[in-house]
């Protein structure tokens, strides 16, 4: 089954639509979702939560491709996830919450200002993306889309470890440059 | 922070660049992959073995099964 085809399925809310995406995309998203949490337990939630998200978007989304759709959800997800769990481990869990809680009191110009900057790096990063190698992009965006280690990034290319990290160092440089040169301010 | 940032914000790059990324899955087929090679060596082992020629016969073309054609042993 295609991907339009797996699409239909969710517009039609038919409940095979769940069973399929699960069968041919579960293990790609629980590697994305495995390189960031490192539990096994927390990736199968993390998948799960990609699906209900997933049903919940489709209709009014129809993806152009769906392997990215999920994937962008679950690194969503379990970075979100990542986050909660980082700070649960720094301030007991209650400094998160108290965050969570107070964002519901950002002003809406605020949230917009907040959105507008995001895409403009986004928008930043793929004029970057563009004015790299094929190579380079793809050992920067497994490093830092996929959150793969340098071991698996220099196996899967045959490459030495030291020759990927001296290719991120130098990938890290000019992203830096070309944000310097934008004007963009994190 | 600031690095945080940046890995949301690249979390909604073109999809291209994504689908350019995704790791090689392997692992489900590696066992198909040596199951076949252990296949393949058998099939040589075994065919090696019926083909060489004893003091009875001269091989394949000996045995009355694998006679055909032009090589065709003649009875009696």
């Amino acid at each position: 089954m295609d991907d339009q085809q797996i699409i239909s399925l969710f517009w039609a809310r038919a409940e095979d639509a769940v069973a399929e995406t699960a069968r041919q995309y579960g293990r790609y998203c629980h590697a994305i979702a495995y390189n960031i949490l490192r539990s096994r337990e927390d990736s199968e939630e993390c998948v799960n939560d990609t699906w209900l998200r997933a049903w919940e978007s489709m209709p009014p989304h129809h993806p152009e491709r769906l392997d990215t759709f999920l994937g962008k959800i679950t690194r969503n997800l379990a970075l979100n996830r990542w986050e909660k769990s980082a700070a649960g481990k720094r301030g007991g869990g209650q400094v998160e919450v108290a965050l969570e809680e107070l964002q519901d009191c950002l002003p809406t110009a605020e949230i917009i200002e907040q959105a507008v900057d995001s895409m403009a790096l986004t928008a930043a990063l793929n004029r970057f993306l563009a004015s790299l190698p094929s190579e380079t992009r793809r050992i920067f965006m497994q490093r830092y889309w996929y959150l793969r280690s340098i071991k698996a990034i220099a196996a899967e290319l045959g490459a030495n470890e030291s020759k990927v990290k001296m290719t991120l160092l130098r990938a890290r440089g000019k992203l830096k440059q070309i944000l310097e040169e934008e004007g963009i301010s994190l | 922070m600031k690095e945080t940032k940046i890995l949301a914000a690249l979390g909604q790059v073109d999809d291209a660049y994504i689908a350019e990324a995704a790791p090689v899955q392997r692992k489900r087929w590696g066992w198909i992959k040596w199951v076949a090679t252990a296949a393949c060596l058998a099939l040589i082992v075994v065919g090696g073995a019926a083909g060489v020629p004893s003091r009875n016969n001269r091989g394949f073309a000996a045995h009355a099964n694998f006679a055909v054609g032009p090589f065709k042993r003649r009875q009696g």
